[in-house]
């Protein structure tokens, strides 16, 4: 008797559990998109909380639910792309360094966005100009900014006042030679510590009138007299002790320096201020942040991703592909992101706003990288055989600034490399 | 002959009446008979087949292609194999790779075969150092290569401050491309020593005691015990060890990816670093591909190279 009313229990519930769902109206499923994002820390927190934000506010509204997942560095992001994109499985929508934009729009893994703008009428004016460059290829845009950053002077204070050093930073590169050598001398810390970075490299460049590659971007300027200006300054500081060079462009030997306050002054992206300030906190000095010295004239590359919308997709898809990049792009969550990490307001509206301004007036430095992006930010290049250009430019830099190589053979061994194997050459 | 060896007389054929088939079923049988090992072996054949046959063809084929992985594939014939040797930084990628083989190696088997004669007596404290010994060896190289790039860094390493109290002054671990390859290797033996002398332990107590016994009662000296009987005795684990120690050093990825991704100066990039360099940052499919070919010659090269100057001096098995 308990068994067979058991048994009717069961077979109650089993059918119920079956039945019931159908019987309840039907919502309309929501339609799911996968949002790929690189880094951890400040960064990771960021995307998450926007895509959060995103799905419990217009994703809810227009029933799209995003799913944002970590994907490693930008490089390990690209090579998942590629692998995803042969699979025939992309993300929906994902961040891109802003160099690697041209090979992805060419090889049509990603989607132009220039109908969608032109509908939607988005207002390109206000996105910062010197942000735009790298969203764009063949006069078509393919990307909106997002991550953005351009390399900033970071000082500690502390050590700057100590050694009797005006904290507003150096303003030439004459000033930051003698910056370095009176650190040294009255603190016996490193006025630099430097490591193998192009990026920071392109600054420099910029800084004397020249950039790493030609501007039809088919030769590189390694071997030019600008170039070998910048190798020939910080090695002469480095040969002094005044700078210390780490080989590789690993950031982490530059960060031990900095947190045990071994040396002065770094360069670094502004997308870490807000990192570098709590560090500061904790390890107990203070810092401040200014121009990168200017030589000729001031000029700095931008860096960081923009937000991209990958092909294999159903146009029901790409449509909300399209909402959500329109919304993380919107002002309010460009503010959002710029204050959370210190990647520059990509918008001027989202500059203005009142919380930012705010923001300015108790913190300086998060508006330094925009004044200096306003007025002296470039883009980077965008060729695909750049990276291999890189590769050898970081040698380069390692073989003369930690290794002692000589200055001239090095770099014309190098130029003859990127000729001889055709590096910027069509592939 | 007796009567017993008359009913098992192996000469005649056994008097059992077989039962008469149809021949398609004997046909059948016969087939299946024969089918059945293949049979049994097609899953492991297949799994070979789909992970490291298909793979191997595949990348040869790539090889005579420029592709980005995501464009058309162009083909240029042995135009990838052209532009590597034309390449001068293959041939140093080459000779590190070389380098690195040879020493860690060497190095490797030698302090291998040193550690393993001080352990190899049962003792409580041998298993214990056996143990200490074995351990690098079992912790991910992840761990190792954070571990080891914190002790030699040359502000902060523990090395250099100990150095330091010495008097020596602030070696450049990984940052002196001068130095960078020894350390590389350096790294790489205190990792795979642990194992080598595992396996030779266990091989030394394999040898028959008698040998000794009879050594010691013609009074040899230790160290032409050592020659006479040990060394060939442990020979084939030798020959063997050796040959899987060059093989995994030829193929040495992670450590450079995590320490020193190739540099200072191309000083440590190795092969397979090269070949994941062009593959998946320069997205050069068919260059990398051509690097794997060569890279897979140049193993099997050495690897035949290996044997025909080694096997026949190894000892198997003891006649006594």
């Amino acid at each position: 008797m308990k068994k067979i009313f058991v048994f009717c229990a069961m077979l109650i519930a089993i059918v119920s559990a079956a039945v019931l769902p159908c019987a309840s109206p039907a919502a309309a499923k929501p339609v799911e998109l996968t949002f790929w994002y690189s880094w951890t820390d400040l960064i990771q927190e960021n995307n998450i909380n926007l895509a959060k934000m995103f799905n419990e506010t217009r994703g809810k509204e227009l029933n799209i639910q995003v799913t944002a997942e970590y994907q490693g560095t930008y490089n390990e992001l690209h090579q998942k792309l590629q692998a995803a994109y042969v699979s025939g499985k992309t993300p929906s929508v994902t961040v891109m360094e802003i160099a690697s934009i041209k090979r992805f729009a060419e090889s049509g893994v990603i989607l132009p966005l220039s109908p969608y703008i032109e509908r939607d009428k988005i207002d390109m004016d206000d996105f910062y100009k010197g942000l735009l460059i790298n969203c764009e290829v063949g006069g078509t845009w393919f990307g909106l900014p997002y991550l953005r950053s351009t390399p900033i002077l970071y000082m500690n204070t502390t050590l700057l006042k100590k050694a009797g050093l005006d904290p507003s930073g150096p303003k030439t590169w004459a000033e930051l030679a003698e910056y370095c050598k009176t650190i040294k001398e009255k603190t016996g810390a490193y006025g630099i510590t430097l490591n193998s970075d192009v990026w920071i490299f392109e600054a420099f460049m910029f800084e004397n009138g020249a950039a790493t590659l030609s501007p039809d971007e088919s030769k590189s300027n390694i071997n030019s007299p600008e170039s070998r200006a910048v190798f020939a300054f910080f090695r002469d500081l480095v040969d002094k002790g005044y700078v210390r060079c780490v080989a590789g462009d690993d950031y982490g030997k530059v960060a031990a320096d900095i947190m045990n306050q071994k040396t002065a002054m770094f360069f670094n992206s502004t997308s870490d201020l807000t990192y570098n300030f709590d560090l500061a906190k904790e390890n107990g000095y203070e810092i401040n942040t200014c121009f990168i010295p200017a030589n000729k004239t001031y000029g700095v590359p931008t860096g960081g991703c923009n937000l991209v919308m990958t092909s294999r997709q159903t146009d029901e898809e790409r449509e909300a592909s399209w909402e959500f990049i329109k919304w993380m792009t919107e002002t309010k969550q460009a503010a959002y992101a710029h204050a959370y990490t210190g990647y520059v307001a990509s918008r001027k509206s989202a500059a203005a706003l009142p919380e930012i301004q705010a923001l300015y007036k108790e913190k300086p430095q998060f508006k330094i990288a925009l004044d200096q992006l306003e007025l002296y930010g470039h883009g980077r290049p965008m060729n695909p055989g750049y990276t291999q250009v890189i590769v050898e430019w970081t040698a380069a830099m390692d073989a003369i600034w930690s290794n002692g190589a000589d200055i001239d053979s090095t770099l014309s061994a190098a130029d003859a490399k990127i000729v001889g194997m055709n590096m910027l050459g069509a592939k | 002959m007796s009567d017993f060896d008359k009913v098992i007389d192996a000469s005649k054929p056994l008097a059992i009446p077989i039962p008469r088939m149809a021949a398609a079923e004997r046909f059948f049988r016969s087939t299946a008979r024969a089918a059945t090992p293949y049979i049994m072996v097609a899953p492991a054949i297949l799994t070979l087949c789909v992970f490291v046959v298909y793979p191997i063809l595949y990348m040869i084929w790539l090889s005579a292609f420029r592709w980005d992985m995501i464009g058309p594939k162009i083909y240029v014939g042995l135009g990838n194999f052209l532009d590597l040797f034309s390449n001068q930084d293959f041939y140093v990628v080459m000779g590190n790779t070389f380098m690195f083989v040879f020493f860690s190696v060497s190095i490797s088997i030698v302090l291998a075969l040193l550690l393993a004669i001080y352990l190899k007596a049962k003792t409580k404290i041998n298993a214990l150092l056996q143990g200490f010994v074995f351990t690098p060896y079992v912790i991910s190289m992840v761990s190792v290569a954070f571990i080891w790039v914190w002790l030699m860094n040359s502000e902060y390493g523990l090395l250099n401050y100990m150095l330091g109290k010495a008097g020596v002054s602030g070696v450049r671990w990984l940052e002196d491309s001068r130095v960078a390859m020894y350390s590389m290797i350096l790294v790489a033996v205190w990792k795979g020593v642990g194992y080598n002398v595992i396996i030779l332990i266990s091989a030394m107590h394999a040898i028959p005691n008698q040998l000794y016994e009879a050594a010691i009662l013609d009074n040899t000296k230790p160290l032409k015990m050592f020659f006479r009987i040990t060394l060939p005795m442990i020979s084939p684990t030798l020959f063997f060890l050796t040959l899987m120690n060059i093989i995994a050093s030829f193929k040495v990825f992670d450590q450079v990816a995590l320490m020193t991704r190739g540099g200072p100066v191309n000083a440590t990039n190795t092969l397979v670093f090269d070949i994941y360099q062009f593959g998946f940052k320069f997205y050069q499919l068919g260059y990398a591909s051509a690097e794997g070919v060569v890279l897979m010659a140049v193993i099997a090269i050495c690897t035949v190279a290996y044997f025909g100057a080694l096997s026949r001096r190894v000892h198997y098995g003891a006649e006594i």
